[in-house]
């Protein structure tokens, strides 16, 4: 009898997490989120969670710790259970001693005013001792690289300083799981790869078991121990990251973005030239094997990129052949700004951007990209010097005037929707603007169906998903047809296929000639899309050229955190054979495969 | 909410009561910043503090609309230093817990126009001649007119956002 | 937001109790004595209290501004409506004018003197609190509630409140600019005009407001909140010989106001 219990209880503890049939729906929705989920997690694992917007991966972290359904009703049938605790029979409160859940947005959760008394909150609420407290607290200060923070403000932290105090708030209660819900949406490649370093460091030294909802992937791959992905609530694909990562029909299947270096892997492996196995997930490998392969079936070619319009040179010829009569889209001259304290945002800014330039402003966080972009349409007023958009000189326009030419897109769309209907929020912008009737009418038909948002026109905007909420946004500013359109992190916290469609939305819309002015932390992104790039450092501009130029300086844009994509990096290794070429996309890398073998047949 | 036979006797707080105190905790931090935003109006500006206060009485219930409403008036007048004395401070923010039940239970009874008028007469007439006994006649006119267009401009923009935010799921 | 005012004097060194006991104290005084040269005292008292803690003196100009229309208004329309009846003292009971003809609407000068009382004790009490909350820190401020046996629910709720001030108003002033950059105009003529476009602002500070209580809430239950009752308290708060003295100090000088107004029965109009 005893021997059996023991037996139980050693083979139910590999187990850290386990699911039966676990099936959930909102209390105000029709349909199901999660639908018959069964999964079990063992312990020490470091499982990703994946999958697209609306997929449900949220839902069932917090089905993991009980919040699901102690605080959200609905419906909820099947087991879970955590660390050998059934979480339906236990308090949430008493779960986060064994499951800690990190929660999407930082700046919600973090409850002290100080840092110290941030991650001592947990503890105290468990009664733990005063001197114990503090001890641990600095224990996991350090554990989480906030050593020495104790007493700083919480409001006065940076965003990655945030996310990381939001994980202390957490790990300071010891859990022996920890979930993370898209622990760095809003972080700079840099910080993304800092947290990611933590936590592996973290599993290594506590053999803590971590689940992590993520959209993003390159640094993962070789972290994660497994990958889940959910599809419509269901659990559509679970097995090794290096088998979903090679397979790209599968990740175009469930949403996912590529690697691009696999996308290239593949494109091998369907040539029938590698084996599956042989598809790369890192750049030094996708370089070990098309050093192999070019010999054998790109040699005698020095490849050329597809010509792609406006790109490389034919940009800055375009730049110098500028009329000198003609206005410029933006023109920035010895631009300094304070904000109320201590030091400059912006020291001395010196740019001109020309009408239906593609350009997109990059640097780590806290550079000075939100702070400048804002001074192109009037919210912030230089402190010296001087900015001009479209013949306007910022200081004598209101914004609410500059916003008949000059769109701005914030990063928050939750910051500007108000209205009752999709419909009704587009319609304000132009009453503003002093339409009337019919033009407005037209209008909004004109953008709902530009937008793909037409089916949405009579919805409440709160009832629909972030991803349409950002769509939203950008339509209500489309609307007044602006002739310069900004910006800001258009795409955090999108899945991919959310992503891809913005872009081509922007895309169509600098084809049709407005200029775009994109701030974003997504590389390949800027890579893809942009024409000309900008990086900000410490209020100042550091490089300003195509994105091939600014991306063949690894070693200066690490000083800004910047993380070139991973096909630029690629290139920069196969100098010898590409010459002082720099690929973004990797059907460049194909066509040079692809043009050779045209030749040959 | 009992789904699964949930059982929390251990716990002396549920979660739905932690939910409460963070909707009445973050509801009164915004009356504080409500009295940040300074609309122009013929009598003088007038802050958005009760606005607050009267929308979580329609969207969350009287009670939990009631004390929002007082302790973010006692907020906003502790941040400005009482600028009214403490006890006048507390007198009204008793006022205020009950015109915000009130308003409450008008909406449901007769609908949220005649609730809103309601709300503009206790707001503004009848909190009025409350500061007789400290201000004297004299200080009730002069009062009125202020009070009056406060209460107007805050009550209709509750209602007004109530019923924009009614049909999102988040209510 | 509920500034604290760094510094090392006996004030800031003082317990919470003590300073809230001090403070009631001075409203009870205050409350006591209808004559403004006893008023003049007190707000003296204060002005020194203020004075010894190096309190910013535009800070107090900020405050006052806003008052200047009522504290004219309450002198006037004080002068003219207490009834000569009301006061005990004849001296008071002078009509100084009428206002209207057919002597009606008379100005005491009881009446005057009475508003001048209400400014006074209005500028003693606005020094007092701010005496009191520049120097005592916001944990000050929790452990006192703890003390006075407050629900530790409710000093949650008011340290969550504070707490969470700056960021919703860092949220109002995004919301502010993603609203202009669409233009819209906060310069509209009329009451129905300045609605419809601070609506703009007031809805989704609403709407995030509520998003933010959705994510706090879970995030204080993901922290054990409300496991138990109470919590451990940091930073324990101690009288000191200091307090002791001081207390001693204040009820002595409440019994001497007590006995001046009753006793001797001074102060009054
Ligand atoms: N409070 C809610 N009420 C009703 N339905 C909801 C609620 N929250 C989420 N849903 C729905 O549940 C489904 C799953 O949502 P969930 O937030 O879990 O997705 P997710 O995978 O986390 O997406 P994302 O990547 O955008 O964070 C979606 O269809 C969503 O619309
Ligand atoms: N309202 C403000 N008041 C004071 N300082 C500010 C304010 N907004 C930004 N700053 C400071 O100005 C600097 C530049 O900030 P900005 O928001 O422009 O950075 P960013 O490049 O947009 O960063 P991110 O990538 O994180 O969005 C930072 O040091 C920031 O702390
Ligand atoms: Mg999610
Ligand atoms: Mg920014």
């Amino acid at each position: 009898m005893k021997t059996l219990e023991t037996i139980n209880v050693i083979k139910r503890s590999e187990n850290a997490i386990e699911l039966h049939n676990i099936s959930y729906r909102y209390p105000n929705s029709a349909e199901a989120s999660l639908k018959n989920i069964s999964l079990t997690v063992e312990k020490g694992k470091f499982i990703l969670l994946m999958g697209s917007t609306g997929a449900g991966k949220t839902t069932l972290s917090l089905c993991l710790n009980g919040l699901i359904p102690q605080l959200l009703e609905g419906e909820l049938t099947g087991q879970v259970s955590v660390a050998e605790k059934n979480v339906g029979k236990t308090a949430v409160q008493s779960l986060s001693k064994v499951l800690g859940l990190v929660l999407q947005d930082p700046e919600a959760q973090i409850i002290g005013r100080t840092v110290e008394e941030d991650t001592a909150f947990g503890p105290r609420n468990f009664l733990v001792p005063f001197d114990e407290i503090k001890h641990k607290v600095n224990q996991t200060l350090e554990k989480v690289r906030l050593k020495g923070y104790n007493q700083r403000l919480t409001e006065e932290l940076s965003g990655g300083e945030k996310q990381r105090l939001a994980i202390a708030g957490v790990l300071v209660m010891e859990p022996e799981i920890l979930v993370l819900d898209e622990p760095t949406s809003e972080l700079d490649p840099t910080g993304r790869a800092e947290i990611y370093e933590m936590l592996d460091d973290l599993r290594k030294k506590k053999d803590l078991t971590i689940l992590l909802v993520e959209h993003f992937c390159e640094e993962l791959i070789h972290k994660a121990d497994e990958v889940v992905v959910l599809k419509q609530g269901e659990i559509a694909w679970r097995g090794l990251p290096t088998e979903l990562f090679r397979n790209i029909p599968l990740m175009h299947q469930w949403g996912i973005k590529p690697l691009p270096v696999s996308q290239i892997g593949w494109y091998f492996y369907e040539k029938g030239w590698i084996a599956f196995d042989e598809i790369p997930l890192d750049i030094p490998s996708a370089e070990d094997l098309i050093r192999a392969l070019f010999p054998k079936y790109g040699q005698g070619h020095r490849p050329g990129p597809e010509p792609r319009q406006g790109q490389g040179e034919g940009y800055l010829l375009n730049r110098e052949l500028s009329l000198p009569g003609k206005v410029s889209s933006v023109k920035v001259n010895d631009l300094i700004y304070h904000y109320n304290s201590g030091q400059p945002a912006l020291r001395g800014i010196n740019l001109t951007i020309e009408p239906g330039e593609f350009v997109a402003l990059i640097g780590q966080n806290g550079a000075g990209k939100t702070t400048l972009a804002k001074h192109f349409n009037g919210l912030l007023k230089p402190t010296q010097g001087e900015v001009i958009v479209e013949g306007m000189n910022t200081l004598q326009y209101d914004t609410s005037d500059l916003s008949k030419t000059i769109g701005f897109v914030f990063q928050n769309p939750d910051h500007q929707i108000f209205s009752a209907t999709v419909e009704k929020e587009l319609e304000f912008g132009l009453k503003n603007a002093g339409f009337k009737g019919q033009e407005i009418k037209e209008r909004v038909d004109q953008v709902l169906r530009y937008t793909g948002l037409e089916r949405y026109r009579s919805v409440h905007p709160f009832s629909l998903g972030k991803g349409e909420r950002q769509m939203i946004a950008v339509a209500s500013i489309l609307v007044l047809k602006p002739k310069l359109l900004i910006i800001d992190e258009p795409t955090t916290g999108s899945d991919w296929a959310g992503v891809r469609s913005m872009m081509a939305l922007i895309r169509k819309l600098h084809s049709a000639g407005t200029t775009i002015i994109m701030i974003s932390h997504d590389m390949d992104l800027v890579a893809q899309y942009a024409k000309r790039v900008i990086v900000i450092n410490d209020g100042r501009i550091l490089l300003d050229s195509t994105p091939q130029d600014v991306f063949a300086k690894e070693q200066i844009l690490r000083d800004s955190a910047i993380i070139p994509p991973q096909l630029c990096r690629l290139s920069s290794r196969l100098k010898d054979i590409l010459g002082n070429e720099i690929f973004v996309e990797s059907r460049d890398f194909t066509a040079m495969f692809e043009r050779l073998e045209k030749i040959g047949c | 909410m009992n789904n699964l036979g949930t059982k929390y006797q251990e716990s002396k707080l549920s979660p739905w009561n932690v939910k409460r105190l963070s909707i009445i905790a973050i509801f009164i931090a915004l009356s504080a910043v409500g009295a940040l935003i300074k609309i122009p109006s013929p009598v003088g500006t007038i802050g958005m503090d009760s606005a607050p206060g009267f929308f979580s009485a329609l969207a969350f219930g009287g009670l939990t609309g009631a004390i929002i409403i007082a302790s973010g008036h006692l907020l906003t007048a502790a941040v400005a230093g009482f600028p009214m004395t403490i006890p006048i401070h507390l007198y009204v923010a008793v006022q205020m817990a009950l015109w915000a039940i009130v308003y409450r239970w008008v909406n449901e009874k007769l609908g949220l126009i005649p609730a809103v008028i309601v709300g503009i007469i206790l707001n503004g007439v009848v909190s009025s001649f409350a500061m007789l006994p400290f201000m004297g006649m004299g200080g009730v006119m002069g009062l009125m007119p202020f009070l009056i267009v406060g209460a107007a401009l805050n009550v209709i923009i509750s209602a007004v956002a109530y019923k924009a935010i009614k049909g999102s799921r988040l209510i | 937001m509920l500034e604290y005012l760094p510094g090392d004097t006996l004030i800031h060194r003082l317990d919470v109790r003590t300073k809230m006991l001090g403070f009631l104290g001075l409203i009870i005084s205050s409350f006591l004595f209808q004559d403004p040269k006893y008023q003049l005292l007190i707000l003296f008292s204060t002005g020194l209290l203020a004075c010894w803690i190096k309190i910013p003196l535009q800070k107090i100009g900020r405050m006052l501004l806003p008052l200047l229309p009522i504290i004219l208004s309450i002198i006037l329309i004080t002068g003219f409506t207490f009834a000569p009846e009301r006061f005990d003292r004849t001296s008071s009971q002078a009509i100084l004018f009428y206002a209207l003809p057919g002597d009606r609407l008379g100005a005491t000068l009881g009446g005057f003197l009475m508003g001048t009382t209400f400014i006074l004790r209005l500028l003693g009490m606005m020094i007092a609190s701010s005496v009191l909350t520049l120097t005592t820190s916001m944990d000050d401020f929790t452990e006192f509630f703890h003390k006075m046996r407050v629900p530790v629910e409710v000093s949650m709720m008011l340290t969550m409140a504070i707490r969470f001030i700056p960021t919703l108003d860092k949220k109002r002033r995004l919301i502010l600019e993603a609203q202009k950059a669409r233009g819209t105009k906060f310069n509209e003529k009329g009451i129905a005009g300045s609605i419809r476009s601070y609506l703009t602002i007031m809805i989704p500070l609403f709407i995030n407001s509520i998003m933010m209580a959705n994510s706090l809430s879970m995030a204080m239950l993901n922290r054990g909140y409300g496991l138990t009752r109470t919590w451990t308290s940091m930073g324990e708060i101690k009288f000191a010989s200091r307090d002791y003295r001081a207390i001693t100090f204040i009820v002595l000088l409440l019994m001497l106001a007590v006995f001046v107004r009753f006793g001797l029965h001074l102060g009054v109009l």
